[in-house]
C-alpha cells in the first residue's frame, strides 16, 4: 500500500508565482462551477452542493492538510448518517423482488438447490453490484447514461462530454503521480453510496473526484506537467 | 510458470472445461433457435441437397435469407455437419462450438508470441478469462456468424504478428487469407479487417524518434511491459518515410536478430499482402453498391446520409452528433456494460451476467493502468486492438451490441489476464492468491451454471423461439390438414422449414420467385410464404375463419375469447419449460361460423 505521508507532493503545492496560482485557481473554479451537476445540485440539494464543494476544495489543497485530511472521508459519512433512510437501502427488498425470488426457486431441480441459488443475500449482493457498476459507468457522468438509460430514473448529464478526454488524462496522470488519496476517496464514497438505491441519491459524493480528475486533465495541457 | 508439463496440464483442463461448457446440452440450451440460426440451417441443408440456397441461387457469396444478405462463411461450414449429423440443432451449432474453443488456442498462442514463451502463466490467465467469459460462451452455443468471423480475425492477427516478428512472408499471406475469410464470415469484419491489418503493421513499425542510433548503424530500443522486456533493433534510416516501414528484428526467443534487408517485411511485401487480402475479399466489397452489400449498413447504421448533410448545412448539429457517437463508442468500455448489465438483446446474453464476471472489473482496471503506463510496442498493439474493435459496433444504433463488438473480446481478455498477472505479482503469498483466484473461478462457474442452465431456459424461451420443434412434431400428426401459421413479420417460415426438413428442391419451386439475375440487387422482402400444406402470413379474420384449417398462433394473437367467438377447436398446445403457453393450434369450424353469422344477420334484420 502506498504511504500517504511520503508521496511526492503535488505540483499544486509547488506554486511559486501568483500567475501560476491564478491560472490553477481559475481552472479549478471553471471545473467546479462549469458543469451541469453543480447547477442541478444548486436547485435540488443545496446541502449536498456545499458538502461536495467543501470536499473538492479539501482535495484540491490535500497536500497542505495533515490531520484535516480525515475530513475528506468524514464529511460524506456524516452526511449519509444524518440523511439515512432504511427504505432506500439495498437491503430493503420490494414485494416484487420477494415474489421474484420465490418464482425463480421453482426453476431449479429441487427447492434446496433453489434456495442456494436464489435468496435474499443474493438479491442484496445483486442490488449492491448494480449500484457499484452504475457508479463506475463513464456514460453516467458525461452522457446522462446514454445509450443505456435506466427505467424509472430521470437521467441528467453531469459534465459536458468535452470534459471526458481531460478526465481520462487527469485520472491517469493522478495514478502516474501515485496520488492515491483521490482514488481512495472515490472508492470509499462509491462503496458507501452503493448501499442506497438508486445510486443517484448519493452519487453527488463522487463529484469531487470527477472534478479533481478533470482539473488535473486541464493541467496536463501544460507541457511542464507532463 | 516454469514447469512446462504443469502448464500443459492446465491448458488441457481449461480446454476441456471450455469445450464442455460450450457443448453440454447445446441442443436444448439455449431453448429453440433464433430466426437467423434457422435460416442458416435450412440454407445449408439446401446447399447440401441442391447446391443452391432457398431461393435457388447457386453457391451465393451472400445469402439473401430474410433479404438481409448474410455472409456465407457460417452457411458453408455448416454443410458438412448437416451431411454427417443430419438437420439438427447440434449440427447447426457445432461449427460455433469448435471455432469458439479454437479461438482460445489462438489467443493463448498470440499471448505467448507477444509476451514471450516463458510467460505461460499469463497465457493461461488470458485463456481462462476467454474460455469462461459468458460473452464467448453464449456466442459459441449458438450459430452466430460473428463467432466464426472472430476466430478468423484472431487467427489473422496472430499470423500477422508472427510474420512481422519472424519476418516470414508465408505467414503474412496466410494472414491475408484469414482476414479475407473473416470478411466472408460477418459484416463487422468488412470494416475491421483492413483497419487492423494496417494498424498492426504500424504497431511493429514505429517511427524511431525515441531510439538512439548507434555508431554501428543499429538502433536498439528496449521495450518493457511490466516485467516483460525485450530489445528491438532498428536499422539506420534517416527519413521518416523510411522509418515508417521499418520492421523490428525480434526473433522467437526475443533475442537480438541481425537479418539482412532482404529478410525484412518492408512496405512492398505488406502491400503485396494487403493486395492479396483485397483481391480475395473483392467479391464482398464489390457488393457494396448493390442491395446485398448495403442493406445491412442501411438498416443498422445510426449515421444516415441526411444527418451528415444536415450537419454540413448547420454546423451547430455537429456537437450533438459527436456527443451521441462518443456515448455509443465509450459504452463499449463501460464497466457497467462489460461486467454487470447483459446485452439488451436477450438472445445475445446470459441473464444476469454480462460479457465478463463482476470481479474481473478489478483486473480490468489494473490492465488498463498497465496499458497506459507503458509506452511500448505491446501497448501499441493492444491499444490499437482496443480502440479499433468497437468501431463497427458503435456506428450502429444498438446501445451495446455484443455480437458486432465481439472482436473486442480479444484485447479485453488479454487486458484482464494482464491485470490478474499483475495482481499475482503484488501478492506476497502466492498460495493466498491461488486460493482467492480458484474461489473466484468456481464462483464464476457457479454463476454461469445458475444463469445459463436454469434461468435462461425458463425466462428467455420466447426470445430464443422455443416451441417450433414441438410444433412441427404436432403438425406432422395432421398430414392432410391445411395449416395457417400467424406471422406478421414473416420470418418464422425458416423455423418450420428447418425442423420439418422440408425438401429444398420442392421449396425452391413453390415459394415466391425472385429474379435470380437480380439476386443481389433487390432487397425487397415479402412476408407471406406458402409451401406444402402450410401458409405463413398474418391472419385475415374476414376470410380465414371460413376455411377449414388449423390456425397456429400465440396466446396474444388469438385469445381464448376470440377462439370461442369463432368456434375454434383447440387441437394442441405447445408449452414452454415453465408451463406457459407458447403456441395454440386451433381447428376452424367454417360451417358453424357461417351459420352463426347468418343467424346474427337475421337478428339484425328483425
Amino acid at each position: 500500500m502506498p504511504n500517504f505521508g511520503k508521496y511526492n507532493l503535488n505540483k499544486i503545492t509547488k506554486i511559486n508565482n501568483f500567475k501560476q496560482y491564478s491560472v490553477r485557481l481559475f481552472l479549478f473554479i471553471l471545473v467546479v462551477i462549469g458543469n451541469y451537476w453543480t447547477h442541478f445540485l444548486f436547485s435540488h440539494n443545496l446541502t449536498g452542493l456545499i458538502i461536495v464543494i467543501s470536499i473538492s476544495v479539501l482535495l484540491f489543497i490535500s497536500d497542505y492538510l495533515k490531520k484535516f485530511k480525515y475530513l475528506i472521508f468524514l464529511l460524506p459519512l456524516i452526511y449519509i448518517i444524518f440523511s439515512f433512510n432504511y427504505k432506500n437501502t439495498v437491503f430493503n427488498l420490494s414485494p416484487e423482488e420477494i415474489y421474484f425470488i420465490n418464482q425463480r426457486r421453482a426453476y431449479f431441480p429441487n427447492l434446496s438447490v433453489g434456495k442456494i441459488y436464489e435468496n435474499k443475500l443474493f438479491r442484496f449482493s445483486f442490488n449492491y453490484q448494480k449500484n457499484i457498476f452504475e457508479g463506475l459507468d463513464i456514460n453516467y457522468y458525461f452522457f446522462g447514461t446514454h445509450p443505456r438509460e435506466r427505467v424509472g430514473i430521470t437521467e441528467i448529464r453531469k459534465f459536458p462530454f468535452v470534459y471526458l478526454p481531460f478526465f481520462i488524462v487527469g485520472l491517469f496522470s493522478l495514478l502516474k503521480k501515485q496520488k492515491f488519496i483521490y482514488l481512495l476517496y472515490f472508492l470509499s464514497s462509491i462503496f458507501l453510496a452503493s448501499f442506497f438505491r438508486p445510486i443517484d441519491i448519493y452519487s453527488f459524493l463522487f463529484f469531487p473526484f470527477m472534478a479533481i480528475c478533470i482539473f488535473n486533465g486541464f493541467l496536463y495541457l501544460d507541457r511542464k506537467e507532463l | 510458470m516454469k514447469n512446462r508439463k504443469l502448464s500443459l496440464l492446465f491448458l488441457c483442463i481449461l480446454f476441456a472445461l471450455g469445450f464442455l461448457l460450450r457443448i453440454y446440452k447445446v441442443s436444448e440450451i439455449p431453448p429453440g433457435i433464433t430466426m437467423d440460426e434457422s435460416s442458416i440451417g435450412y440454407n445449408a441443408f439446401s446447399v447440401l441437397k441442391t447446391g443452391k440456397d432457398e431461393y435457388g441461387k447457386y453457391f451465393p457469396v451472400a445469402f439473401r435469407s430474410f433479404a438481409d444478405f448474410k455472409m456465407p462463411g457460417y452457411f458453408y461450414f455448416t454443410v458438412p455437419w448437416i451431411a454427417i449429423f443430419g438437420v439438427s440443432v447440434f449440427s447447426l451449432r457445432i461449427t460455433s462450438i469448435i471455432f469458439g474453443t479454437l479461438t482460445g488456442l489462438i489467443i493463448y498462442l498470440l499471448v505467448l508470441k507477444i509476451f514471450g514463451e516463458e510467460n505461460r502463466r499469463l497465457g493461461l490467465f488470458v485463456l481462462a478469462v476467454y474460455l469462461l467469459s459468458p460473452w464467448s460462451i453464449i456466442f459459441s452455443r449458438g450459430a452466430f456468424e460473428s463467432n466464426l468471423a472472430f476466430f478468423f480475425l484472431t487467427s489473422a492477427i496472430y499470423l500477422q504478428v508472427i510474420s512481422l516478428i519472424n519476418k516470414k512472408m508465408k505467414y503474412l499471406f496466410l494472414s491475408s487469407i484469414f482476414y479475407a475469410f473473416s470478411v466472408y464470415s460477418y459484416h463487422s469484419e468488412k470494416v475491421l479487417a483492413p483497419m487492423l491489418f494496417l494498424a498492426i503493421y504500424w504497431c511493429f513499425n514505429p517511427p524511431s524518434r525515441n531510439s538512439s542510433i548507434g555508431k554501428s548503424g543499429e538502433t536498439e530500443t528496449v521495450f518493457r511491459f511490466g516485467r516483460y522486456q525485450t530489445v528491438l533493433p532498428f536499422g539506420r534510416i534517416s527519413a521518416l518515410t523510411k522509418r515508417m516501414f521499418k520492421i523490428p528484428q525480434l526473433s522467437d526467443n526475443g533475442s537480438f536478430n541481425n537479418k539482412s534487408d532482404k529478410d525484412k517485411i518492408g512496405w512492398k511485401k505488406i502491400l503485396a499482402g494487403f493486395t492479396l487480402f483485397c483481391f480475395l475479399s473483392f467479391p464482398q466489397y464489390s457488393l457494396f453498391r448493390l442491395a446485398a452489400g448495403n442493406t445491412r449498413i442501411k438498416s443498422t447504421s445510426i449515421i444516415k446520409a441526411e444527418e451528415i448533410n444536415d450537419i454540413l448545412k448547420n454546423p451547430k448539429k455537429l456537437y450533438p452528433f459527436v456527443e451521441r457517437q462518443s456515448s455509443l463508442y465509450f459504452a463499449y468500455f463501460s464497466p457497467r456494460n462489460l461486467f454487470f448489465d447483459p446485452d439488451p438483446l436477450k438472445t445475445r446474453a446470459i441473464p444476469e451476467v454480462s460479457t465478463f464476471y463482476f470481479w474481473m472489473v478489478v483486473p480490468y482496471f489494473f490492465g488498463l493502468y498497465l496499458l497506459f503506463k507503458e509506452k511500448k510496442q505491446t501497448r501499441k498493439l493492444l491499444f490499437s486492438l482496443l480502440i479499433i474493435s468497437p468501431v463497427p459496433a458503435s456506428i450502429t444504433g444498438d446501445p451495446f451490441a455484443t455480437l458486432r463488438g465481439l472482436p473486442l473480446l480479444l484485447p479485453l481478455s488479454i487486458l484482464i489476464g494482464l491485470g490478474i498477472e499483475k495482481i499475482y505479482e503484488l501478492f506476497l503469498s502466492k498460495k493466498v492468491f491461488y486460493i482467492i483466484f480458484i474461489s473466484l473461478f468456481f464462483l464464476s462457474l457457479s454463476l454461469l451454471v445458475r444463469n445459463l442452465f436454469f434461468i435462461l431456459p425458463n425466462e428467455k424461451y420466447l426470445e430464443w423461439n422455443y416451441g417450433y420443434k414441438q410444433l412441427v412434431e404436432e403438425m406432422q400428426k395432421f398430414p392432410n390438414t391445411k395449416f395457417l401459421f400467424n406471422d406478421v413479420i414473416g420470418d418464422n417460415y425458416a423455423e418450420i422449414l428447418f425442423f420439418m426438413k422440408y425438401p429444398p428442391e420442392k421449396f425452391q419451386k413453390e415459394q415466391n420467385k425472385i429474379d435470380l439475375s437480380r439476386y443481389y440487387e433487390e432487397g425487397d422482402w415479402k412476408n407471406t410464404f406458402k409451401f406444402g400444406n402450410i401458409e405463413v402470413r398474418p391472419i385475415l379474420w374476414k376470410t380465414d375463419v371460413f376455411q377449414k384449417q388449423i390456425i397456429i398462433a400465440d396466446p396474444l394473437a388469438i385469445s381464448e375469447d376470440q377462439a370461442k367467438e369463432h368456434f375454434f377447436q383447440k387441437m394442441f398446445t405447445i408449452n414452454a419449460p415453465n408451463g406457459k403457453t407458447v403456441f395454440n393450434g386451433y381447428l376452424t369450424n367454417p360451417d358453424i361460423k357461417k351459420e352463426d353469422d347468418r343467424l346474427k344477420l337475421d337478428k339484425k334484420k328483425i
